[in-house]
């Protein structure tokens, strides 16, 4: 009996062991940083500042492809020229990045906004690609395609989940309770679907607009590290002080053609994704 | 002895269709279509879903039917062994194949609903496909009618002591060598272990190429039982390590691709199939030096050991 058991005592074990290993906190409240103090509920002054910038992009940006959705003929017809968006440079001037604050509001903590998000599937693609949300905050998927969609988002940090959504169906609500940067969201039907979803725990954050310009309103005088992160070129930091109802200009300057490190030449690199390659990170505080 | 040329052929259409199982298997990963359908075992809530097969739905949707398929011919295969076949042990190896589907079966439904697990799900999943058609290949093995290749045997043959050891070395060797691959694929694990595992195993086969081709020069060049699945071997693991160069380049060349492309689709299924193929094959030679050199010792023991069972 035990020869024939074997391979299936095999399967079970591994999978029993790995279910005790990769045991997640129940959901609930974002976790707090050991020793650190509680933070009091934020309670505007009126001396709240702004920090806007810009994000640059120094050289060739590399050209953008043309995605085959023959696989899906209700896609081709919505979307014929459909092109890559992973890099997307107007004069020089990079979009898409996730500008947020990474620290500095320790000590604080924020109510959660009451409006959802809206994540669209429009001509089998993403809209917006990039978005920021709160933990615990809404986010509303809804789809504006006649075709299958299947919105999975692949977090390290929250729980990952897989639902389907049919043309013409409910808007589906889900929201993440720990703050992550960035979780990963695709469609495994059209694996050209890709969208990338910061979550934090203050709602201090911007996603860089066509003309590489972003802006963060309300934020409380104190000193911050503001990060900027982009699907392919990576993070970079800058530090600033923002004084009663000042404004600050930042700016940060991606360039192309760095050195691709490949994650899976590492020894054991867990869950790499194939997405970063690593440009120069150059911040700098104008103001 | 033997259940007869029909559990023969039965058992060939099963290790055949575990192999295109396989390539579909490899096809979902390469075109990262494994949450494709996002319920089990049915797929978005129907046996059927006609006008959702578009897309990647494709590929896992058919790797599920194919796997269905493979099922039911293990079933049947089974059926055959219990009613034909008189040696003990084939039909518990039967039995064996049919627990390996059925577990293979809820390992990728668990790949499919435990989420925050699909990498562990997806790594036994791949190593139970390849254990499952070891299975039906030595069943297409030990059921042909040259087994044992022994009877077929004019003069006795004598094996160095080490081969036997060597093939069973390459054997495991192959298999955490299938391991490290699917690791790599399933974006889980680096590169380094899968090469060191290549140099390990292509110097195991190695030596076992060179050790049969010493036997079968002994033998005057005959032998050919061992030595065309040798040939076979040695032929597979130059294509194999000439398909993993080849598929990594492409991996890498893809990295910034916004979706699966060619080539590094076909070149990585081809190296996953070439894996299967060069299992086969190494357990094609393994079964039949067990069969010309210890058959007559081994057989009773391994008899009176399942008869106990």
């Amino acid at each position: 009996m035990r020869i024939w058991k074997s391979p299936l005592v095999l399967v079970l074990t591994l999978a029993a062991l790995n279910l005790q290993c990769g045991k997640k906190e129940e959901v609930g409240e974002a976790p707090k940083e050991e020793g650190a103090a509680p933070a009091v509920a934020y309670q505007p002054t009126g001396d709240e500042g702004t920090i806007t910038g810009v994000v640059n992009f120094v050289g060739q940006p590399p050209q953008r492809r043309r995605i085959q959705m023959d696989a899906d003929p209700v896609c081709v017809q919505k979307n014929p020229n459909a092109l890559s968006e992973d890099v997307l440079v107007n004069n020089g001037k990079l979009q898409n990045v996730f500008v947020y604050v990474k620290s500095g509001l320790e000590k604080y903590s924020f109510p959660v906004p009451s409006e959802e998000r809206v994540l669209d599937q429009n001509g089998c693609m993403y809209r917006p690609r990039v978005l920021g949300l709160m933990a615990g905050q809404n986010l509303k998927i809804i789809t504006s395609d006649p075709t299958n969609h299947n919105i999975h988002p692949t977090p390290k940090n929250n729980p990952e989940w897989n639902v389907n959504q049919p043309p013409g169906s409910e808007p589906i609500i889900r929201s993440f309770p720990r703050p992550e940067v960035m979780i990963p969201v695709k469609c495994n039907q059209h694996p050209w679907m890709r969208a990338y979803i910061g979550v934090l725990r203050h709602p201090f954050h911007a996603v860089s607009r066509e003309d590489g310009s972003f802006e963060i309103k309300g934020l409380p005088p104190g000193e911050y590290e503001i990060e900027a992160w982009h699907e392919r070129y990576g993070a970079q930091v800058a530090k600033v002080t923002v004084g009663a109802k000042e404004t600050k200009q930042i700016e940060f300057t991606y360039t192309a053609g760095q050195a691709y490190r490949p994650g899976s030449l590492r020894l054991m690199p867990a869950l790499v994704l194939p997405c970063c390659e690593k440009g120069t990170t150059r911040a700098v505080a104008l103001k | 002895m033997h259940g007869g040329r029909g559990v023969y052929r039965l058992a060939q259409v099963t290790a055949g269709a575990t192999f295109v199982l396989l390539v579909l298997g490899a096809l979902v990963t390469s075109n990262e279509a494994g949450d494709s359908v996002p319920d089990w075992p049915t797929a978005f809530g129907r046996w059927l879903p006609l006008e959702q097969i578009v897309g990647n739905v494709v590929y896992e949707y058919t790797h599920r039917v194919v796997a269905a398929t493979v099922g039911l011919l293990t079933l049947l295969l089974n059926v055959g062994l219990w009613w034909k076949e008189k040696r003990a042990w084939v039909r518990w190896l039967g039995g064996v194949a049919l627990l390996a589907v059925l577990g293979q079966a809820l390992l990728g439904g668990a790949r499919v609903l435990f989420l925050e697990h699909r990498f562990t799900f997806a790594l036994v999943h791949a190593f139970m496909a390849q254990f499952f058609f070891g299975l039906t290949v030595s069943l297409a093995v030990v059921t042909s009618p040259g087994w044992p290749p022994l009877e077929q045997s004019r003069t006795e043959v004598r094996f160095p002591m080490s081969l036997p050891r060597l093939c069973g070395a390459a054997i495991v060797g192959l298999f955490v060598q299938l391991l490290l691959g699917a690791g790599f694929r399933h974006r889980g694990m680096g590169i380094l272990p899968h090469i060191l595992g290549a140099v390990g195993v292509s110097a195991l086969i190695l030596a076992i190429v060179w050790s049969v081709r010493k036997v079968t020069r002994e033998h005057g060049g005959g032998l050919r039982v061992i030595s065309r699945p040798a040939l076979w071997i040695a032929g597979l693991l130059g294509a194999q390590l000439g398909l993993g160069i080849a598929a990594y380049l492409a991996r890498r060349a893809a990295r910034f691709d916004p979706q699966p492309l060619e080539p590094m689709i076909s070149l990585t299924v081809a190296h996953v199939a070439g894996g299967a193929l060069l299992l086969a094959a190494l357990l094609v030679l393994t079964w039949r030096i067990f069969g010309l050199s210890g058959m007559k010792r081994t057989a009773p023991l391994l008899q009176s050991a399942m008869g106990k069972l």
